[in-house]
């Protein structure tokens, strides 16, 4: 008995050692990529393309895809703790000032050249540039347009989209008369990171932001309460909003959309026009049409946001060359039109956008490309997910009706007092 | 008039377990329906339950798909069995043991340990989380099988300990007092009187524990990143994207991902309600 156990004891423990026995012997220069499903990527063109990359170079990449959130949690987990687990991550938006004041990120300016960096699109580049120093090359341009169901407006006989805040409520109501649909608009204000883009739209479509360019805060000044007033009303006095939308996340407002229960789409990513003609996910199909303008308050005040993602080189690395190999590969002009011509992913370079291959598989894309003329980044601060916290809390209780669209804008405007931006310090 | 209630008292239990059923097996009977439908009929109004014609290209894909998530599916799957299977062995061997020692041994201390086991069981993962991960670290073990089994085992342990220990506390001790007399040494006893007669606990214990480690996501999530040690649950997570969730391939892999789970409950079902049930009936 007592040699049977000893047997069974030896035996775990070689399966154990077997198991913790590390693999791979060194050869190859490897890195770890970290990054987000782009969410038009469903035929995994990224994965094969950085295996082609493995091909061409040598450089063996741990190429790493999960979901945003998770792609948040696990950078924002190992730059926090100072750890180089990863050569090559994801950057937003949404973090620029964040990683530019915590000194995370390489600046890439000496590892390309201007005329590289000159072909991208300005407003991207631009995005991921502070003082001077370029943080990040922008892989995924998310800029959100307006879509609008042209079969719905014909059938009400309105022949244009509409182009002020005033249109858009005489045009809802004429198709609410019309019985084509009870809320034409859709609108993705859960109690989300989503939601403080919404409102970012709004307020920059009035004329209004949370503070300007000289450190005055704004976000409590008839024009940013006169936006939160509006998305109030279209709620609850106009009843041109899907009561449901506070909420809808941007997927299922979305969903309202390719189901025709709603006319508009504000602020759709790129590829809401070619789900809305996919049969197998949209009830719309053919109906669908993108604006060459954006709806506002005035004409001159149209806006869109754009919300890029880049690929960033953090300063702990071992591997920074390598890295910028996979990223100066990745983000190039034929990589980045094959991406476009087979998953439809806006392109990332000026001259795609005049390329007759893409123009003539996309031709809606000239109406994208008047919209990016008026696209305006969220506010670039290092503190803008604490904002975003504040914010989405505050406007949720006004949609509930507990506090009125000047009480929010007092409430952030509170928040804001004291704060940096730019080397100032905000104040009333 | 007594044989009327009888009847009516089996009418409303019939109808609870009826009730019971049915609210089990709608939700996974939606999942499978919607891994077959295509997304534009899980959004019409009125709700389409039977689709117009089937969508197996996520199924297709999960099978012989070489690249994206689907294609990667089949490799969390063969993770979570590995992980999974390991940490419930490994789980019933030690916490069996551990459950006899509490159960039949005297030792000091011995009620303050098993409290302190049992403890361990209150306090969430998201706590431990970061030691863990720099342990991790630090031993070379992110993202490896290894580091998973570890943390699998570190939550279930104490669950098997308290299971088996109750199990143990219902034989009588009279067997292992009559093998002992016919000179079986303690271990002889614990594995050739105690064990067998413990099956139906050990068969709770393990489906408990491999259903545990089976649908475990937080530790996974933060211990693995490649398909290397990626398990089915967080392969599951990454249907979804910036705008939104890819609900049909999300429902395929969901079925996908609960088969060894239900045949694992099918194939030892009468030991479950055995080991649940056991020590119930005094005498």
């Amino acid at each position: 008995m007592k040699r049977k156990v000893i047997a069974l004891l030896l035996a775990l423990m070689l399966v154990g050692g077997t198991l913790f026995a590390s693999g791979d012997a060194e050869s190859a220069e490897r890195i770890t990529v970290i990054m987000p499903r782009h969410e038009m990527d469903l035929v995994g063109i990224w994965e094969r393309q950085t295996r082609e990359f493995e091909e061409s170079t040598g450089i063996q990449v741990e190429f790493i895809q999960m979901s945003w959130d998770e792609v948040q949690t696990k950078v924002m987990t190992d730059l926090a703790a100072g750890g180089n687990s990863y050569d090559v991550i994801e950057f937003d938006n949404g973090w620029v000032e964040k990683f530019a004041a915590a000194g995370w990120v390489e600046p890439l300016n000496d590892y390309g050249d201007s005329d590289y960096f000159n072909t991208l699109l300005p407003g991207l580049l631009n995005t991921f540039t502070v003082d001077g120093k370029i943080l990040g090359v922008s892989w995924n341009n998310d800029t959100r347009f307006f879509f609008y169901n042209k079969a719905m407006l014909e059938k009400a006989g309105i022949t244009a989209p509409p182009r002020t805040w005033a249109d858009v409520v005489a045009q809802s109501e004429k198709l609410k008369r019309a019985g084509l649909t009870d809320y034409p608009i859709a609108e993705y204000w859960n109690q989300e990171w989503a939601l403080a883009n919404s409102l970012a739209f709004y307020l920059y479509s009035f004329g209004a932001n949370y503070f300007d360019k000289d450190g005055n805060i704004t976000i409590n000044k008839p024009e940013a309460v006169e936006a939160l007033q509006f998305m109030y009303d279209m709620l609850y006095k106009q009843k041109i909003v899907n009561p449901s939308s506070i909420t809808l996340s941007q997927e299922a407002a979305a969903d309202l959309f390719y189901r025709g229960s709603s006319a508009f789409f504000f602020q759709g990513p790129p590829s809401t026009f070619s789900y809305a003609n996919d049969p197998t996910k949209s009830q719309v199909v053919g109906d669908v049409e993108v604006s060459e303008w954006l709806p506002a308050k005035a004409v001159g005040l149209q806006a869109t946001l754009t919300l890029p993602e880049a690929f960033a080189i953090p300063k702990a690395s071992d591997n920074k060359e390598a890295a910028w190999k996979y990223i100066r590969y990745m983000i190039s002009h034929d990589r980045d039109k094959e991406r476009a011509m087979e998953i439809g992913s806006l392109p990332l370079f000026k001259r795609s956008y005049n390329d007759p291959d893409l123009l003539e598989k996309y031709p809606y894309w000239v109406q994208f490309g008047k919209q990016s003329a008026v696209a305006q980044a969220l506010p670039l601060v290092d503190w803008y997910d604490e904002l975003v916290q504040k914010t989405i809390v505050a406007v949720q209780q006004m949609f509930q009706g507990t506090k009125s669209a000047q009480d929010v804008g007092d409430e952030i405007a509170e928040f804001l007092k004291g704060r940096e931006y730019n080397g100032m310090i905000l104040h009333e | 008039m007594v044989g009327e209630y009888k009847k009516g008292g089996l009418v409303l239990l019939y109808a609870a377990v009826l009730f019971v059923c049915l609210s089990i097996l709608i939700p996974y009977l939606w999942l499978v329906i919607s891994s077959v439908s295509h997304r534009v009929e899980l959004t019409s109004i009125p709700l389409k339950w039977i689709p117009d014609s089937l969508n197996l290209e996520n199924y297709r894909q999960i099978v012989t798909g070489s690249s994206g998530i689907n294609a990667s599916l089949k490799y969390g799957l063969l993770n979570s069995l590995i992980i999974a299977g390991v940490a419930t062995l490994f789980c019933l061997f030690a916490g069996s043991l551990a459950a006899y020692a509490f159960s039949r041994l005297r030792f000091r201390g011995k009620n303050v340990v098993f409290s302190f086991i049992l403890v361990t069981q209150v306090m969430p993962m998201i706590v431990l989380i970061i030691p863990i991960y720099i342990i991790m670290s630090k031993i070379g073990l992110l993202n490896t099988i290894p580091a998973l089994i570890i943390a699998d085992c570190a939550f279930i342990l104490p669950l098997v300990i308290w299971l088996m220990r109750s199990f143990f506390e219902s034989i009588p001790r009279s067997l292992e007092e009559m093998a002992c007399i016919d000179g079986c040494s303690r271990f002889g006893t614990i594995f050739r009187i105690v064990m067998p007669l413990s099956t139906p606990g050990l068969a709770a214990s393990g489906i408990f524990a491999f259903i545990i480690a089976w649908n475990e996501f937080f530790s996974a999530l933060i211990l693995s990143s490649t398909i290397k040690s990626k398990t089915i649950s967080v392969i599951i997570s990454e249907y979804s994207s910036k705008v939104g969730v890819d609900y049909v391939a999300m429902a395929a892999a969901g079925v996908v991902a609960s088969i060894p789970p239900v045949l694992l409950a099918l194939l030892f079902q009468k030991y479950i309600v055995q080991g649940l049930t056991a020590g119930s009936v005094k005498g």
